[in-house]
C-alpha cells in the first residue's frame, strides 16, 4: 500500500525550541489516524507543515508532493478544518458554498446542500449569525462535498458541546470516510474519538512517543484489575502505569501477555486516555 | 469557463461580497447626500420667499430671462462643471475606501485567522493577491463610475423639475446641454492610467498589510515616513537632493489618488474652476493620459510590481504559527 504521508527525520526549529525533533511515521491510505499530545509538543507544527504552512528540515511527503513546494497542487487532494469557527464571519452560507464550488474542482454542491439541509442552517445567515457548533456543521458539510484523499483536522470540535461533537464523527465515519480516504484528526477529548481511530500517533516533546495500529495495541497493552494480594508479584512485571480504582489498582501492562495477565486478575482492554497518561507521564507515577 | 478563469472570477466575486458596503452602497450614499443637500437647497429657498416679497417672481424672472439671454455654449459649460464637480465627490471618496482596503486585504484574514480557511482551498497566493489587486484597481472603480453615473442622472433630473416648477424650460436651461457620455467615458479611462500610476501605492499598501502582525495602518504610513525624513537629513548634509524626487514620488501620487482628473472652463470673463483645478495637482484629460509616455510612471510601475512580489512571497511563505 502507499503511504499517504511520510516523513523521516522531520524537524521544526523555532528559534531556541525542537518543535520537531527527527519525526518518523507513515500514514497508509483508508486510516483515521489520531495524532495525540500534550499542548506544545508539536501536533500543530506536525500538522502545519503536511499542510504545506510552514518550512521543515528533513523529509516529509504528503500524497506523493512535498508539501512547502508544491502546497497549490496539494491543495486539490487535501481539505483542512484548521480550528472551529475559522470561517469568515461576514460570508453568508450561500456565498462560501458559491465560493468552494468556485475554485474547487472536486466540490459537490447537492452534496453539500444535502448535508446542510438536515441542519438548522440558512442558506442566508452570514457566518457571524451562526452558533459555533452551527458553524462547524457548515465547515464540515464544505468539507465532506469535496472529493479529498486526505482530511486533516485540527481540534475540530473544540468549545462544542457534547451533541455536536457526537454528531461531527457520526457523520464524519457515515457519510464521508472510506476506503480510499485517509483522516487525520487531532483533539484533546480522546474517549470521544478513540471508536473511530484506526491508528494512533502519540507526540511528545516534538517526538513520535507510539505509532501503532488500535489492533498493535490491543494485543501489545492490557489493563489488569489487581486484587490487594497479588500487588507485589504485579509490580515484579515492570508495568508502565499504576492507578487505584474501586478498590483495586489497575495496572497497565506493555507486552506482557494475556495468560500471564490473567494470573493477576480481571484483564480489560485498554482505553486510549490511560495509555496516553501512562506513555506521556513517563512511567509509574 | 477554463478552471483558472473560474478561479479568478470567483475571487473577484468574493471580494464584492466582502467590500459590498464601501464600494457598492458608498456611492450611492454619495449621490443621496448630494441629494439631500440639492432638495434642502431648494426647500430654504421656499421658505425664504415666505419672508421677502416678490423673491418668487425674482426668481422666476432670472429664469426667464436665462432661458433667452445666456448663451447655450454657457449654460452647456455650466452643466458640464456639474458633472465635474460632483465627480470630485466619487474621486476622493473611493481613493480613501481604496486606501483603506489595500491595508487590510492582505491583513484582516490573518488577524481573524480566516485565512486559514481560504488556504485550505486550491488557490495560490499569487492569484489570491492579483484578484485584490484587479478588484481594488479596476472592478471597484468602474463601480464607482457607474454609481456616479446613475446618481448624476438622478440629481439631474430633479434639479430640472425644480426649475419647472419655478415655471421656466428644464430643458432649454439643464437638459438639452447634458452631454456626460464623453466625461464618464474620460473618467472610466483615467481609471485605467490611474490603476498604473498608483501602483507603488497599492503593492507598498498591500505589502505593509501582509506584513504586519499588528497595527497595519502605522506599518503603512510611519516607513515612508520616517525614510522621507531620514533621507532629507541625509540630503541636507551632503547636498544631494535624492529626497525632492522622493517626497515628490510620494505626494504627488497621493494627491493625484484624491482627484485624478477635473477640469476647467472659461465662462465669462473670469475663468471657472471646479474642484482643485488651478492647484498644482490638478490634471485634465489630456494630462492624465499623457502620464502614460512618462518614465515616471514606468518607474512607479516597476516599484509597484517588486512591492506585489514582497506581498506575494510574505503570503505564501510566512509562517502564521503564533499560537
Amino acid at each position: 500500500m502507499n503511504a499517504v504521508i511520510e516523513s523521516v527525520g522531520l524537524s521544526k526549529r523555532y528559534k531556541d525550541k525542537m518543535a520537531l525533533d527527527h519525526c518518523d511515521f507513515r500514514v497508509e491510505a483508508g486510516r483515521i489516524v489520531g495524532l495525540i499530545g500534550p499542548n506544545g509538543a508539536g501536533k500543530t507544527t506536525a500538522l502545519k507543515a503536511m499542510l504545506g504552512l510552514t518550512s521543515y528540515d528533513g523529509k516529509l511527503s504528503v500524497l506523493g508532493l512535498d508539501p512547502f513546494s508544491q502546497r497549490h497542487k496539494l491543495m486539490q487532494d487535501v481539505c483542512f478544518i484548521a480550528d472551529v469557527a475559522i470561517l469568515p464571519r461576514w460570508i453568508r452560507v450561500r456565498e462560501a458554498i458559491s465560493y468552494v464550488e468556485g475554485v474547487h474542482p472536486r466540490f459537490d454542491r447537492a452534496k453539500c446542500e444535502r448535508f446542510l439541509s438536515a441542519t438548522q442552517i440558512k442558506m442566508q445567515s452570514r457566518v457571524r449569525e451562526l452558533s459555533k457548533g452551527m458553524i462547524a456543521q457548515l465547515h464540515l458539510a464544505l468539507v465532506m462535498a469535496i472529493d479529498a484523499r486526505l482530511l486533516v483536522l485540527d481540534e475540530p470540535t473544540l468549545g462544542l458541546d457534547i451533541l455536536y461533537r457526537r454528531r461531527f464523527y457520526e457523520q464524519l465515519l457515515n457519510d464521508y470516510f472510506d476506503e480510499t480516504r485517509t483522516i487525520l484528526v487531532t483533539t484533546h477529548q480522546v474517549e470521544e474519538i478513540e471508536h473511530i481511530l484506526t491508528d494512533l500517533l502519540f507526540i511528545k516533546d516534538g517526538r513520535i512517543a507510539l505509532s501503532a495500529t488500535m489492533e498493535d495495541v490491543a494485543e501489545r497493552y492490557c489493563q489488569v484489575l489487581v486484587g490487594s494480594d497479588k500487588l507485589e508479584a504485579a509490580r515484579a512485571q515492570k508495568p508502565i502505569a499504576e492507578r487505584k480504582m474501586l478498590g483495586k489498582s489497575a495496572f497497565l501492562f506493555d507486552g506482557l501477555p494475556r495468560e500471564r495477565a490473567q494470573e493477576f486478575g480481571e484483564v480489560h482492554q485498554v482505553g486510549v486516555a490511560d495509555l496516553f497518561v501512562a506513555v506521556m507521564g513517563g512511567g509509574v507515577s | 469557463m477554463t478552471g483558472a478563469a473560474k478561479t479568478f472570477a470567483t475571487l473577484i466575486q468574493r471580494e464584492i461580497w466582502e467590500h459590498r458596503g464601501g464600494f457598492i452602497y458608498t456611492p450611492f450614499v454619495i449621490g443621496g447626500v448630494l441629494l439631500v443637500f440639492l432638495l434642502l437647497g431648494a426647500g430654504s429657498a421656499f421658505f425664504w420667499q415666505l419672508k421677502i416679497e416678490g423673491a418668487d417672481a425674482m426668481a422666476e424672472g432670472a429664469l426667464k430671462l436665462a432661458e433667452t439671454q445666456v448663451p447655450a455654449e454657457k449654460l452647456r459649460l455650466g452643466v458640464e462643471a456639474f458633472f465635474w464637480g460632483t465627480s470630485m465627490m466619487w474621486q476622493s471618496v473611493l481613493f480613501i475606501v481604496l486606501f483603506f482596503y489595500f491595508i487590510g486585504c492582505l491583513y484582516d484574514d490573518r488577524r481573524d485567522r480566516s485565512v486559514l480557511f481560504w488556504k485550505s482551498m486550491p488557490v495560490s497566493d499569487l492569484e489570491t493577491v492579483l484578484s485584490k489587486l484587479a478588484f481594488g484597481a479596476l472592478v471597484a472603480p468602474v463601480f464607482m463610475i457607474v454609481a456616479m453615473a446613475l446618481s448624476q442622472i438622478v440629481l439631474l433630473l430633479v434639479g430640472g423639475l425644480m426649475v419647472m416648477l419655478k415655471g421656466a424650460s428644464a430643458w432649454k436651461l439643464i437638459w438639452a446641454h447634458a452631454n456626460p457620455f464623453p466625461i464618464w467615458g474620460q473618467l472610466i479611462a483615467v481609471q485605467g492610467v490611474q490603476a498604473l500610476y498608483l501602483l507603488p501605492l497599492f503593492g507598498w499598501l498591500m505589502l505593509a498589510g501582509s506584513f504586519a502582525r499588528g497595527k497595519p495602518f502605522l506599518w503603512a504610513v510611519l516607513p515612508p515616513v520616517v525614510f522621507a525624513i531620514m533621507e532629507s537629513f541625509v540630503s541636507f548634509t551632503t547636498h544631494f537632493s535624492l529626497s525632492k524626487l522622493i517626497w515628490e514620488f510620494i505626494l504627488r501620487r497621493l494627491a493625484a489618488g484624491t482627484a485624478p482628473i477635473t477640469f476647467s472652463a472659461d465662462i465669462g470673463e473670469g475663468s471657472m474652476q471646479a474642484g482643485f483645478a488651478g492647484t498644482r495637482f490638478a490634471a485634465n484629460f489630456a494630462d492624465v493620459m499623457a502620464r502614460l509616455g512618462s518614465a515616471d510612471l514606468w518607474i512607479g510601475v516597476g516599484i509597484g510590481l517588486a512591492f506585489l512580489a514582497g506581498a506575494i512571497w510574505l503570503r505564501r511563505y510566512r509562517d502564521e504559527s503564533t499560537s
